[in-house]
């Protein structure tokens, strides 16, 4: 019978057939692969090839139904014209069941073996983020949000179920950074989470992907977009000072003794004048109870403050006030325009932002342009072109001795900002640290202000990102894509040591520049057999990279004065150069079988060729594979359970070392004189060394009901890396520090549940939340032969030798340092002077989090909507030099305040048997003793023991015990919140916008939870201590306080 | 185009891909451009001269026996920091000097090792220079990797060897090298210490061996046993006046100048070292602080700005108002170009006294013991007659003033001053620990290991532990013992 109707079908055909194609494209114009086209009627039918377009016969007065998941189906009926370009819009109803995939390819959702989390563009611009980073933080499961501090200009970054260098893709291009991207631009965001859904990209995709589609003109119709953004921007999270006591370390005022040999005969009436400890950079000096002293300032001759005497009192908001409000005005524009055979889109960003701290200042431009056009109905040409200029005046000097840290743990609590501003007095650079009245020099560190506008640093960066291509439709089975690839970042700084400052004063610049070409090629077959649907493809990339770097800095100092020049240093200067080229080749196919919507299985294949591998073994080849098993398909048709699937994947990537990791080399260092200088590097060369291998297994499933309304989904994955190239620390007595070994394997496995549920619905008010939470554990296998540990970072010995370590058999990032003694019964064992007692090299935690996650709701009443979106991360740990610092200076509110006898802390020790002036027995304390109590048991005898100690020696015997200052960093967050305002169509209609939105909107809005309450774990800055490109975040490093911005958004479409 | 192309491109690629073409030629792509292949003896010589210069100008040990206190943050003087990196001996010196003795051996790099002067002389030099960072090392920590170090992967965990196999193992390498000296063959090139005069680096040697014989002779007191023969060995050829001091000798540059200078004034401008209360104690004598006995003070400090006398920092405690305290010599802080010692006369003077009373050699341990004071006086510009006036208010006694002395006069030479202040013991002169002390039990007696040797080398490191004792300040070296 079907072979009856077919040979009838085709005989008609061939009587009265004419051949009718055309393009599919979906609302964006973006072409819809895969789209199932059949003559109504008849069985006769076909498929949209992977650039949307098709060919099928039929009769003039047939109509043709296209169809396709996600989009509402469509019947055009056959007239005279044999072209027809079928643009699908969007069913509402599965709305999210297309997504982007490796190289770009679009896919049903439902298709698909591995997981991938989708973001919608106007999802990621709620907050007006600029950095795509910073937009991602709580919306996809297994990301896990490394932030930058809010207050400065640095970028974030991501970890990736556990790993950074995350691939950002937009539209094919793999771009530098994630700053690369202007959000405006964004049309669609997928998160490919695993090996499997990025085994296309061959090595570099191991880490995960972010592919992003910008956004494409609709056909027929120019729009042009206004989008104006204001925000403003202020420090919200502040440790908690004391304003008790004031500078010094001692509480009685020092007095001015006159002294003739020394001091002008002007200076006489001056003894006898209190006077501050002006050296002292901590807090521990007289009380602030008004008393008139000589200031820092009333030393500097000349000063109209110069011998007066002012009221030594509080300043409660002194560190605040260092702070601006900080601005930032955005404008976008985005001209859209599509036609019959094109389509155009360009957009244009001006950013403009003011910091928080005094005198920086960001300003940015992007610029990007896509063009499509059919040259032909075979041949499609297509290009993205994106430009950036970036200037940037004063990142600030962040971790240890920049100003974060200063002023919570260098600092004198009553000092006056204000008066600090004017560095530049009498012809002499001054702040409020002087050496003493003669020599009124700075000790230590210099103004901040005078470090913001004097030691100025500024950077250019220039970016481009673009891409040419063409398609060549040989009919509707096969095509061929070809596309050439650029990026380029280039950046340009140079920073000055002020001249009058602390450190002697210097200038250097800083030129880096990094350009990768690509040429790509893709053949594409699909076609269908009855209920089978197959795809191949078969493709190749060139990748050309190229990397220089110079930077110059003066050396001992420059020789014309106030002026900053590379020609000008006083001795030779210190110039380094650095070059990378690497080359890479790739081959790889792909191959897709479908049956029935049902069942789904992926193959891939990648074969890499590197320059950076030993040339004898330079091949490595990457697979993956992957099926989909949509089982509600089976069942009857029903509201309840809409939509059920399985899905599994493996897949193999290896991963290629680093350029100029194999030849043993020597490095050159500062010569003497004349005499060269070389050393032999202190980490060993392995020539044979490889990137190693990953592999990773993933199992999930999606589950939908009521009508789709509610939604779940889960992955459970496991990857084991092998061969992994560890840098493996060696005891320097072997003559090096460490070696490049391929020995190491670790294993990582997670959870990741996602929920979306639009519990109300209705014409007028509509209710959508979603959540996701992610597991992680990584667990370290194996090191070396022989070898269990491996030390990745630490702070200084001073500091307590805080170390984060791989350990064999255990969870990666252990934290070992100095823990306190206990005994039994875990009571603090104390030294007879009520010192705690401790051991260097304890465990004492680990830095990763057991699950991370965030939930969103938007709520939507008429044309108000309210977004409000959370993130949290519960375990990890993290130490605090902050929290290290600002007790153990006296700056701290814990530092003041009563003790256990009522008596304030800082008043003197009183009683019997006071050892060494520091501590007093608890018993034999004098009802009035001053001191902190400690309670243990004495460490020699067991018996127990408790002291008043003297609060500045409390703190600096806690100094560098790492223990009590390592802290949980769970924390909850509400990190963005918007509210906008849709204006009502019958506004509009009297306007010329066709929508406006206007919004006010916060990011960083409410630290809800978290154990150090001016600490956002999300925000570790980790500078300093970081080895080599790792950047782990498990230290505060005394880093800048977060910044919240509050702003106004307003959107205009014409 | 039909499927049967289409089919024979697929099979095309795929067989290039997975047969023909297993890997890629990108030909000198990966040769790092930025760092040579081949090294040169000369420069690896003057890099591992540089590392060298850092040690002699340490701050810590200075602080341990008492020159020095801190100014504002006493910690290290309070003995802070208890475990130290004995890394960068190991990986910026060792095994540079290692490589030059490799690429003076190896057949395919001697030829071209010898543009940077002969073989021998070469290798001779850096096994001096070998030498003279092991004693320094193992005088800090005591049992230290030596007779398996420096083999890279080929043994990843060096076993810890005595301080007797070490002292034993170094007297050897300095004898090799003595008679590699070839007199009549250029010297090294590079070499910024003593600019390739083979004559002078046998005095290095020599000076160096009698030394390293001193400090051993506790363990080996008797005359004709080991230490005695090693130094009888030596004396002969060791330095004999101040003008054949040794002497690193810093540059009026920023990257190569004086350390101490470097704290004081660029890039650092701080003011955390001042003499201490002992040492200007020890030094004003039955003079008075504007007055001292010793006429080196004058010298070694200047008067305290507050009072304009000398006033010692109270040791180990937060001395914050500086300008009520002396400072070290601007000289020496404020002179780039201040020399780092190796080795001073007075030294060899001081051993010569000490090896007499022995019974090692002939001798007046009493003229001996003067000669080192007048080069003492000499080497810091002290003029004769107070320097002979000196001498005769403190005539030579026995061993406590040769112990006392020496300490004098080794002033800022601090490893070594620390180390014969422990190897002199009760003879020493008498220093206190501060009370503020935060570790160790008593002035240190040496440094613990750092504190990822414990994992990285474990094994090893617990037997050393078990061997010498614990991994602490105050575990008494072998020497000292």
């Amino acid at each position: 019978m079907v072979l009856v109707l077919l040979v009838y079908g085709f005989t008609t055909a061939f009587a009265q057939q004419k051949q009718v194609s055309g393009t599919v494209t979906d609302q964006d114009g973006l072409p819809l692969p895969g789209v199932s086209i059949i003559v109504v009627g008849t069985s006769n039918g076909t498929q949209t090839d992977f650039d949307g377009n098709y060919t099928i016969a039929a009769n003039v007065g047939q109509a043709l139904r296209f169809s396709y998941i996600g989009q509402k189906t469509v019947e055009r009926s056959i007239g005279a014209s044999s072209t027809i370009n079928v643009s699908m819009e969007e069913d509402a109803q599965a709305l999210e069941e297309v997504v982007v995939t490796a190289l770009g390819i679009k896919r049903e959702e439902k298709a698909l073996g591995f997981a991938s989390q989708k973001v919608a563009g106007d999802n990621l611009v709620k907050a007006r983020d600029t950095d795509v980073s910073n937009a991602l933080a709580g919306k996809v499961s297994g990301v896990q949000f490394l932030g930058a501090p809010s207050s400065d200009f640095r970028a974030s970054s991501i970890r990736l179920r556990g790993n950074t260098n995350v691939l950002f893709i937009v539209d094919n291009i793999k771009v530098g950074s994630s700053t690369d991207i202007n959000p405006d631009d964004i049309q669609e965001m997928t998160v490919l989470k695993g090996l499997t859904a990025t085994a296309l990209y061959g090595p570099e995709g191991r880490n995960g992907a972010i592919v992003i589609t910008t956004r494409r003109a609709k056909e027929g119709k120019a729009t042009i977009t206004i989008n104006q953004n204001t925000s403003l921007e202020n420090v919200y999270l502040l440790p908690e000072y004391q304003n008790e006591y004031g500078g010094g370390y001692e509480q009685e005022f020092p007095i001015f003794n006159y002294d003739p040999n020394q001091h002008p005969a002007s200076w006489a009436s001056f003894d006898g004048q209190p006077m501050v400890e002006y050296y002292a950079d901590e807090s521990w000096g007289p009380r602030l109870d008004g008393t008139p002293v000589r200031h820092w300032d009333s030393w500097i001759e000349g000063d109209p403050e110069f011998g007066k005497l002012r009221p030594f009192s509080p300043n409660p908001n002194n560190i605040k006030d260092f702070y601006n409000t900080g601005m930032t005005n955005r404008t976008n524009i985005t001209f859209l325009k599509g036609g019959e055979d094109y389509s155009i889109r360009t957009s244009v960003t001006r950013t403009e932002k003011e910091g928080i701290m005094p005198n920086t200042k960001r300003t940015q431009y992007d610029f990007s342009n896509n063009v499509e056009m059919n040259i032909s109905e075979k041949f499609k040409m297509y290009s993205n072109l994106s430009f950036q200029t970036r200037k940037t005046k004063n990142f600030a000097a962040l971790g240890y001795g920049g100003l974060g840290s200063n002023f919570n743990q260098w600092w004198q609590r009553q000092l006056d900002i204000d008066r600090i501003k004017n560095y530049k007095r009498n012809g002499q650079i001054v702040s409020w640290n002087i050496n003493d009245p003669t020599n009124t020099r700075p000790l230590y560190w210099d103004s901040p202000y005078f470090l913001l506008h004097e030691s100025v640093n500024n950077q250019t960066k220039n970016m481009f990102n673009g891409r040419l291509g063409g398609t060549y439709t040989f009919n509707e089975k096969l095509n061929l894509s070809i596309e050439t690839r650029k990026t380029y970042n280039a950046f340009e700084s140079d920073a000055r040591s002020g001249w009058g400052g602390l450190s002697p004063e210097g200038y250097s610049e800083n030129e880096n520049t990094e350009t990768r070409d690509e040429l790509f090629g893709l053949i594409n077959y699909h076609n269908s057999f009855g209920k089978f649907d197959i795809s191949a493809k078969l493709g190749s990339e060139f990748s050309f990279y190229s990397f220089k770097n110079l930077l110059a800095i003066t050396n001992g100092g420059m020789t014309v004065e106030n002026f900053y020049s590379l020609g000008t240093s006083v001795d030779r200067p210190n110039v380094d150069s650095n070059r990378i080229k690497s080359q890479n080749r790739a081959v790889f196919m792909a191959a897709s079988l479908g049956f029935d919507g049902v069942l789904y299985l992926d193959g891939t294949a990648r074969w890499d060729w590197s320059s950076t591998a030993n040339p004898n073994n330079n091949r490595v080849e990457t697979y993956g594979v992957s099926g989909s098993f949509v089982f509600s398909e089976l069942l009857p048709q029903n509201d309840y359970f809409t939509f059920g699937k399985l899905r599994a994947g493996y897949a193999e990537a290896p991963i290629f070392p680093d350029a100029h990791r194999l030849n043993p080399i020597y490095s050159n260092q500062n010569p003497y004189g004349s005499s060269g200088a070389m050393t032999v590097p202190n980490g060993l060369r392995n020539p044979e060394l490889t990137g190693g291998v990953r592999s990773e297994i993933e199992l999930g499933g999606e589950l939908k009901f009521y009508r789709n309304r509610i939604g779940f989904d889960v992955t459970y994955f496991e990857k084991t890396d092998t061969d992994l190239p560890v840098f493996l620390t060696l005891d320097s007595s072997t003559g090096f520090t460490g070696v490049s070994t391929n020995s190491g394997e670790q294993f990582y496995k997670g959870l990741e549940f996602g929920f979306t549920g639009t519990p109300i619905k209705t014409e007028n008010f509509e209710w959508e939340l979603s959540a996701n939470l992610a597991t992680l554990t990584r667990w370290v296998n194996k090191l070396a032969e022989g070898v269990t540990v491996n030390t990745l970072d630490g702070t200084s010995q001073g500091w307590g030798g805080l170390l984060l370590q791989e350990r064999e058999g255990e969870e990666w990032g252990v934290l070992y340092g100095r823990k306190a003694q206990r005994d039994d019964n875990g009571n603090l064992k104390l030294s007879s002077s009520g010192a705690i007692q401790y051991d260097p090299n304890q465990f004492l935690g680990n830095v990763l989090p057991d699950f991370t996650g965030g939930f969103t709701s938007n709520m939507r009443y008429k044309n108000f909507d309210l977004f409000l979106g959370f993130d949290f991360q519960k375990g990890g740990q993290y130490f605090s030099v902050s929290d290290m610092f600002i007790n153990s200076s006296g700056l701290g509110i814990e530092s003041v305040g009563n003790n256990a006898l009522g008596n304030p802390k800082r008043d003197p020790l009183t009683g019997t048997g006071i050892v060494g002036g520091i501590a007093v027995p608890q018993a034999t304390a004098g009802s009035d003793s001053g001191g902190i109590l400690v309670e243990g048991v004495d460490a020699t005898s067991g018996n127990p023991a408790a002291y008043f100690v003297e609060p500045s020696t409390y703190y600096g015997r806690l100094f560098g015990l790492s223990e009590f200052f390592l802290h949980d960093a769970s924390y909850l967050k509400l990190r963005t919140l918007r509210l906008g305002y849709n204006l009502p169509n019958k506004f509009l209609k009297q306007t010329p916008f066709s929508a406006a939105n206007i919004a006010l909107y916060a990011n960083n809005l409410w630290l809800i939870d978290s154990d150090l309450n001016f600490v956002d774990p999300s925000e570790l800055e980790n500078i300093g201590w970081s080895t080599g490109a790792n950047n782990y975040k498990f230290i505060e490093g005394g880093q800048l306080p977060p910044a919240r911005t509050l702003g106004l958004n307003i959107s205009l479409t014409f | 185009m039909n499927l049967k192309y289409i089919k024979q491109v697929v099979i095309t690629l795929i067989s290039i891909s997975l047969f023909s073409c297993d890997n890629a030629d990108f030909g000198d792509m990966n040769i790092d451009p930025n760092n040579p292949s081949d090294a040169s003896t000369a420069s690896l010589l003057t890099a591992a001269q540089i590392s060298l210069s850092g040690y002699l100008t340490a701050t810590t040990p200075n602080l341990y026996v008492q020159y020095l206190s801190n100014g504002q943050y006493p910690e290290e003087s309070q003995y802070a920091t208890v475990n130290f990196n004995y890394g960068a001996y190991y990986t910026n010196i060792l095994v540079v000097l290692n490589r030059i003795i490799e690429l003076n051996t190896d057949e395919n790099s001697m030829i071209a090792a010898q543009a940077n002067g002969s073989n021998n002389n070469q290798i001779a030099v850096a096994k001096i220079l070998t030498a003279y960072t092991y004693q320094m090392m193992t005088d800090r920590w005591g049992m230290l990797p030596y007779t398996e170090a420096l083999q890279g992967l080929d043994d990843i965990f060096a076993s810890y060897d005595t301080q007797e196999v070490i002292y034993d193992g170094l007297f050897n390498e300095i004898d090799e090298a003595l008679a590699l000296v070839e007199g009549n063959q250029p010297g090294p090139t590079g070499d910024v210490i003593l600019d390739g005069d083979m004559n002078r680096w046998k005095q290095f040697a020599n000076t160096l061996k009698m030394n390293m014989a001193i400090r051993i002779s506790k363990r080996f007191p008797t005359s004709g046993g080991y230490a005695a023969i090693k130094f009888n060995e030596a004396i002969s050829e060791v330095i004999s006046s101040n003008e054949e001091n040794i002497y690193y000798a810093f540059l009026a540059e920023e990257n190569n100048d004086n350390p101490w200078e470097d704290r004081f004034l660029a890039p650092n401008y701080r003011l955390d070292y001042l003499l201490s209360d002992t040492f200007v104690n020890f030094l004003v004598g039955n003079g008075t602080p504007s007055e001292p006995e010793d006429p080196r003070l004058e010298q070694y400090a200047v008067p305290a700005k507050n009072s304009g006398i000398f006033v010692g920092a109270p040791y180990g405690q937060e001395n914050g108002n500086t300008p009520d305290y002396s400072f070290i010599t601007p000289n020496v802080i404020y002179n780039q170009e201040a020399p780092g010692y190796f080795f001073t006369y007075s030294q060899i003077a001081f051993a010569k006294a000490e090896a007499v009373e022995l019974g090692w050699m002939a001798g007046n341990s009493a003229s001996f013991y003067e000669e080192g004071i007048l080069a003492s006086m000499e080497q810091w510009g002290v003029d004769s007659a107070d320097a002979n006036a000196y001498i005769a208010a403190n005539p030579y006694t026995g061993i406590v003033d040769i112990a006392y002395e020496k300490y004098v006069a080794l002033y800022l030479q601090g490893y070594e001053a620390w180390a014969e202040w422990r190897r002199f013991g009760a003879n020493a002169p008498t220093l206190e620990p501060p009370v503020t002390a935060l570790s160790g039990n008593g002035i240190p007696q040496r440094q613990a290991y750092a504190t990822n040797a414990s994992a990285s080398n474990e094994e090893n490191y617990n037997a050393a532990i078990s061997q010498q004792g614990p991994d602490n300040l105050d575990t008494v070296l072998w020497w000292a013992q």
